[in-house]
Order: C-alpha cells, then sequence, then structure tokens
C-alpha cells in the first residue's frame, strides 16, 4: 500500500512538474531559447499571490487568475525588452541574458523584501482525507488538479484555436508563415506571454501550500528542464509526461533513500536521457 | 605592444606598495582571483567552445579540500595541493567522459545538474559541515615560516596579494602557451567544426578531456587559496551554480577566447561589486535594525536607501549581464573591435 501511496504523491506533484515544463518547452520550440530564469517567474506569482492574500484577503485560488493576467503582461515585457533582441543572437548569449535575468529577479526580491521566507496566511483549500487507503493532502490535491486543467486549456489553445496553430506555424518554418500572413513577432510575444502565464498559474497553486522565497523557483524550474528533455525539447505534450515521470522518480528516489536526495535522482535521469536519447522518450531518432 | 604583459605584471607587483590599506588590496586580490578563473574558464570555453556552467565544482573541489584538512589535520594548502589537483583531475574526467558527448545545450543544461548535484550532495553531507560550512580555526604563528606554513598572516595581506599575482601570471600564461601551440589549433578546430576535426581522425573527446583538466586544476587552486584567505567554506559561496555563471560570465563579459578578456572583465566587475557590497553592507545593518517596524512609507524607503534586504551586488552584476548579453553579445573585446 506504501508504494501505491508513492506512485500516487509521485503522480500529484508531477502534475505541477508538467505544468511548469510545458511553459519551458513552448518558448523553446517556437525560439530555441532555453529560459534559466522560468523559475524566477514562478517566485514572482509566488510573491503576487503572498501579496494579495495579506493585502487584499484574497485566496490564492481566487487570485490566480489575475496573477495569469499579470504573469502574461510580464512575460510580453520580457520579450519586448530583452528576448526579441536576442533571436539571431548566439547560443551563449541567449543563454546569459536568461541567466543574468535568474540573478537578477532573485537580487531584486531579496533587495526588496529579504531572504525571509513567508506563507500565505489562511486558505480555502485545507487539511488532508483518505479514500481507499489512499492519504490525500487536499491543498496538493487542488494545485495538482488545477495544474492539470490549465495544461488541457494550453494544450486545446494551441491545438484547436486559429491563434495557436498560427503560433505552430511560426515555430516550424518563421519564414513561410510570414509569407502566410502570421506576424511572428506577435507570436513570439505571446509565446512568452502564456509561458509566464502558465508558471503563474503553478506559482499560484503551489502557494496555498508552500513558503515564498527568492530561490523557490529552482527547485521547480531545474526538474522541469528535465521533464522538457524526456518530452523531447520544443515538445509540449513530450513535456507534459516528462513532468510526469519527473515527478514520480522524484518521490520514489526521495522514498528510497531520504527526501533531501530526491533532486539527485532527477538530474542523473536527464543524463541518461541526453547520453541515450538524445530526442526524449517519445521523440523520433 | 610585445612589453604589455610585462609592463603590467610589474604594475600589479608594484600595486600593493603604493595602496597599502587592506581594502584596497583585498579588492585587487579578488580581481586576481576572478581574473584567473575566468581565463582557466576560457581554455575549455573559448578555447575548445564547451560553454560549463559547472565550473564552481572545481572551485569548491579546492575549498573545501583546503578547509577540511586544515581544521582536522592542520595540514594547509602547500602541503594538500597535489590531493586537491588528484580528485580535481579525476572529477574532471568522470564529468567529461559522458558530458563531452553532447553539444550546445544539452551540454550546458549537463555541466548545470551536474553542478546542483554537486550542491545537494555536500550541502547534506555532515563531514563537510553541511549547509553551514568549515571554517579554518584562527591560528597564531610563531615566526615568519610558520606563518607560511599555515598560510596566516595576521598583519598583512602582502603573501596572499602575490600568492594570487602568481596563480594569474600562471593561468595567463598556460592559456598563451596552449593557444599558440598544436593543442590550441586542435582545440580550435573542436570548437568551429567537431565534426570535420574527428573525420580527419583527431581524437577530439581526449583533447576536450585535456582542456577540461586543465581548466579545473587552476579553479581548483583558486578554491583552496579563497578558502585560506576567507578562512570560511560553505556551499552556497563556493559550488553554487551563482558562482558557476559567475566564473564563466566574467570570461564570456570580456570576449569570450580572448587572451585579455577575462582579466579586463573581471578589473571591471570586480571592483564594481566590492565597492558596492563594502559601501551597503553597513547601511544595510542599520537598514534591517529597525526602519521597517516604524511602518509607513517613509520607513520603507529609507529602508530602500540603506540597501534593503541585500545582495545589491548581485543585482547589478544579473543587469550587466543582460545588457552585455542584450547589447553587446560579443563581450566588452566587442567594443573595442569596432573600432578597427
Amino acid at each position: 500500500m506504501i508504494y501505491a501511496q508513492v506512485v500516487v504523491d509521485g503522480i500529484i506533484v508531477g502534475l505541477v512538474f508538467a505544468l511548469v515544463a510545458m511553459g519551458l518547452s513552448l518558448i523553446y520550440g517556437v525560439m530555441n531559447i532555453v529560459n534559466f530564469a522560468h523559475g524566477e517567474f514562478m517566485m514572482i506569482a509566488m510573491y503576487l499571490c503572498f501579496f494579495m492574500a495579506v493585502g487584499l484577503g484574497l485566496d490564492p485560488l481566487a487570485s490566480a487568475p489575475i496573477v495569469a493576467l499579470a504573469m502574461f503582461a510580464f512575460g510580453v515585457l520580457v520579450y519586448r525588452l530583452v528576448a526579441r533582441h536576442l533571436l539571431e543572437a548566439s547560443m551563449i548569449a541567449q543563454m546569459f541574458a536568461t541567466f543574468g535575468m535568474l540573478l537578477f529577479f532573485q537580487a531584486l526580491v531579496n533587495f526588496l523584501w529579504k531572504a525571509d521566507t513567508r506563507s500565505v496566511p489562511d486558505n480555502w483549500s485545507t487539511g488532508n482525507f483518505s479514500v481507499a487507503g489512499l492519504f490525500f493532502n487536499t491543498p496538493e490535491l487542488v494545485a495538482s488538479l488545477g495544474a492539470l486543467a490549465t495544461a488541457i486549456v494550453l494544450f486545446w489553445f494551441i491545438n484547436r484555436t486559429e491563434t495557436g496553430l498560427a503560433l505552430q506555424a511560426a515555430a516550424e518554418d518563421p519564414q513561410v508563415a510570414r509569407l502566410l500572413g502570421v506576424n511572428t513577432d506577435r507570436m513570439y510575444a505571446l509565446t512568452w506571454g502564456l509561458s509566464a502565464a502558465t508558471v503563474g498559474v503553478a506559482g499560484a497553486l503551489l502557494s496555498t501550500f508552500l513558503p515564498v522565497y527568492p530561490l523557490v523557483g529552482t527547485n521547480w524550474a531545474l526538474p522541469a528542464f528535465v521533464a522538457v528533455a524526456i518530452g523531447g525539447f520544443g515538445s509540449i505534450t513530450g513535456a507534459f509526461w516528462g513532468g510526469i515521470i519527473v515527478g514520480l522518480v522524484q518521490t520514489v528516489g526521495g522514498f528510497a533513500t531520504s527526501p533531501n536526495y530526491k533532486l539527485l535522482f532527477v538530474y542523473g535521469l536527464y543524463l541518461l536521457i541526453v547520453l541515450l536519447r538524445p530526442h526524449g522518450l517519445m521523440g523520433k531518432r | 605592444m610585445r612589453f604589455a604583459p610585462a609592463v603590467l605584471i610589474v604594475l600589479l607587483a608594484a600595486y600593493p606598495l603604493v595602496a597599502t590599506l587592506p581594502f584596497p588590496q583585498h579588492i585587487v586580490i579578488m580581481a586576481l582571483l576572478f581574473a584567473t578563473m575566468g581565463t582557466a574558464w576560457n581554455i575549455l570555453g573559448g578555447l575548445a567552445g564547451q560553454v560549463s556552467i559547472g565550473h564552481a565544482v572545481y572551485f569548491g573541489i579546492g575549498a573545501y579540500t583546503a578547509a577540511y584538512f586544515y581544521k582536522h589535520f592542520a595540514l594547509s594548502a602547500l602541503a594538500t595541493w597535489p590531493l586537491a589537483l588528484l580528485i580535481s583531475t579525476a572529477a574532471s574526467v568522470v564529468i567529461g567522459l559522458p558530458t563531452f558527448r553532447l553539444r550546445g545545450h544539452y551540454f550546458v543544461l549537463a555541466s548545470v545538474f551536474i553542478m546542483q548535484a554537486v550542491y545537494v550532495i555536500v550541502s547534506n553531507s555532515a563531514t563537510l559541515g553541511a549547509g553551514i560550512g568549515l571554517e579554518l580555526p584562527v591560528y597564531r604563528a610563531k615566526d615568519w615560516t610558520d606563518a607560511l606554513w599555515h598560510l596566516q598572516f595576521r598583519d598583512s595581506k602582502l603573501p596572499f596579494y602575490y600568492a594570487a599575482l602568481v596563480l594569474f601570471v600562471a593561468a595567463l600564461g598556460t592559456f598563451e602557451w596552449i593557444r599558440r601551440r598544436r593543442l590550441g589549433l586542435i582545440l580550435t578546430a573542436v570548437r568551429e567544426e567537431e565534426d570535420a576535426a574527428r573525420s580527419l581522425g583527431v581524437d577530439t573527446m581526449r583533447y576536450k578531456l585535456v582542456a577540461l583538466i586543465v581548466s579545473a586544476a587552476f579553479t581548483t587552486l583558486c578554491g583552496m587559496f579563497y578558502a585560506h584567505y576567507v578562512q570560511y567554506v560553505e556551499p552556497i559561496s563556493t559550488t553554487s551554480l551563482v558562482v558557476s555563471i559567475e566564473i564563466a560570465f566574467i570570461a564570456i563579459f570580456g570576449g569570450i577566447g580572448t587572451v585579455w578578456g577575462p582579466t579586463l572583465a573581471a578589473f571591471v566587475i570586480i571592483p564594481l561589486t566590492e565597492l558596492l557590497r563594502a559601501y551597503l553592507s553597513g547601511r544595510i545593518a542599520i537598514g534591517l535594525a529597525g526602519t521597517l517596524q516604524d511602518g509607513g512609507l517613509l520607513a520603507y524607503l529609507k529602508y530602500y536607501a540603506a540597501g534593503g534586504g541585500g545582495q545589491i551586488d548581485l543585482l547589478i552584476y544579473g543587469l550587466i549581464i543582460i545588457l552585455i548579453a542584450r547589447f553587446q553579445p560579443r563581450g566588452m573585446l566587442g567594443f573595442f573591435r569596432r573600432l578597427d
């Protein structure tokens, strides 16, 4: 029974990784940029939730849509100010621009509000329950289901709407897309907006039970990179399944050894994947 | 121009005799340390084109070897450096063999994850002091040979200054020596056209490993230097992602693959951040002391004017990285290249 519990816990956390990874893979798929500041976007969203909870008394679940909108605008802003000018730049310049954002946002939050951990005071989703011998922590389950719902919406948007298909066209071949009348610049801006908005929702969902501090994003974004590698860089569906695998590996590994070492299994998994199947588990060789 | 390096070394050697106060000496010591690490990184990243964001692993190997053996056996880096270099070489081979098969962002991410894995292991290892780290005990030397053996000089920063200068000159010399030899040509071929080099029968893995071993060795020695100089070693300031980014960025900021780029960058960035840190650290203490308890906008303004919660040096650092990547991706030497 304990093993069933570990697997269920792994899937619950994996769905959140899946949502974080989808946003990451989206930017990579469309622009070939690895955004190392993705976790910092999530951290900023968590601070937004914290301050809305303290200042306006809004539960993170209620403020999630507002956070998604604000983060969308933030993503577009980052595109306009930084990412847009990196399209033709070398891989090193692209990576260092996002490394720079990682340092900058971590240090900025530290400067503004110190390194203290902060927790959202009262929550709608609290407590726990058990079904059929399995134990569930309500806020974690709510976050997990919320992440799944957001992932489905993102998936629907990209594959079933005209804008989403235009976005895929811009990713596939920008020049042809431009000839067909797609405004690629707007599509790139949309990509950054969507990526930031989805990771913002993940942050909002997590802030119902996780404390917020400047480095909180790293532990979620780095495993999400592994999820992206598992799914094949640039694949949204792949990133989703990759996220669940990462959640399972982290939880099972942490259970088998010590929670302190759970990330080691995830990092090891990255090396295994890229050395044995560089195009991901589902990708073609 | 032929004598420029010699003139620079003489100027650097004369500097602490003119600037006798500890703080100006400290700034140049830190600049020399980062110039050495940037130059060492440049052997692998600049010449061979392998962008490693995991060099803090080797910095950590040096720092922790020095701290551990000094703390428990009173053996300073003068005795333990061969061991540290042995560990660093073994680590280079173990890390290099799998990761050098990867290209582009696959390689960069692999270096990041190995870095993070080492961070997790070190910050959970009781032997290495876990998250708190290791302190190198203070020792009162009887005479100067005793002080030298323990690498503890209470009244003067000069020994550390000249040690840093020697490390720096050695790293710069090694970089230039490799660049002009056959090895340098092969590394450039690996960077520009790896597949072509391999099709000509060049064992590219072997040369990449050599570049990494040399690069890691200097970084390890810098870690040992740092441990004795600061007398305190903890995971976040030695073997973390932030330190890895700092090391790589020194080389990239100056101009990747250039001889003088990392040095130029270190002597611009390090004084800037050290001065900011020193200027603000005093004010931050005041800022944190109580202004916030008064509440109100004015209190917050006072708090931020006093440096807020700190890390303003990293704030500036991050901003510079973004701006350079955005406006001058070829690095600072790119500014000068435009002129000719």
